[in-house]
């Protein structure tokens, strides 16, 4: 089961700015969460946003490993993630600035229980449902 | 044969094997061990229906058969996949956004 989200990014900026901006707590206060983030293999933090409905806005964080100037990650849980996740950043310098290559991995977990959910829940119900009343209305 | 996986879950028997290999794949024995109530074959019965719904794939390994879910097509989770990309790519859009700003600095 191969579910993960990768995105390819241009920065044109040099390597240490884009570093920086994605390892210090403001930085990412600014373009991603308020946080408690420290660049500390181990340091568990939290990214905190506007509760909103089935999300209290509260990520819970903790960093698995980096190198600098070239990678970072981090375990990602929140929301309907009952397990950790994991988002990684890994960044090469160019002449004219840098690439991000950005992972978002580690969702099977996530899949069997939120479709089980969904299917064992109120979902399979409701789908049931609307097909009986799509029949019924025919 | 195609059946309809929400008329599959309509039975408490396939639900229960579907909650069981929510955690982890198991074998036809291992399922029906589970059950007091429910024979080995009515299980075996069971698990075709909810192979032939596209639910549950099951796998000859050796002399066993493994059954897991098969459940990562359903279009719930690639909406919510989608939703969690569309989230990053925003954020990063915010990333170069900060990077200008911080620019000279």
């Amino acid at each position: 089961m191969a579910k993960e989200i990768n995105i390819e990014r241009f920065y044109p900026y040099p390597i240490e700015k884009v570093w920086n901006a994605i390892t210090t707590s403001d930085a990412l206060s600014d373009w991603l969460m308020p946080n408690d983030f420290k660049l500390e293999i181990g340091h568990e933090f939290t990214f905190k946003t506007k509760p909103q409905p089935s999300f209290d806005g509260i990520v819970k964080c903790k960093v698995i490993d980096f190198e600098a100037p070239i990678r970072l990650s981090y375990t990602w849980q929140g929301g309907p993630l009952k397990k950790p996740t994991t988002v990684s950043f890994e960044l090469k310098s160019k002449a004219n600035g840098t690439v991000l290559y950005f992972r978002h991995s580690g969702f099977e977990g996530f899949i069997n229980q939120y479709i089980v959910r969904f299917l064992l829940g109120s979902g399979w119900k409701n789908l049931l449902f609307k097909k009986i009343k799509l029949h019924l209305d025919k | 044969m195609n059946r309809d996986p929400f008329a599959a879950l309509a039975d408490p028997t396939r639900r229960a094997i579907i909650d069981l290999l929510a955690q982890q794949a198991l074998n036809i024995n291992q399922i029906s061990d589970h059950f007091n109530t429910v024979s080995r074959q009515a299980v075996t019965k069971q698990l075709k229906y909810l192979e032939d719904s596209g639910l549950v794939n099951i796998e000859k390994n050796g002399r066993e058969k493994y059954c897991y879910l098969a459940l990562d097509n359903l279009e719930e989770v690639n909406n919510w996949l989608r939703k969690y990309e569309k989230f990053w790519n925003k954020n990063l859009d915010k990333l170069e956004d900060y990077l200008k700003k911080r620019e000279g600095k």
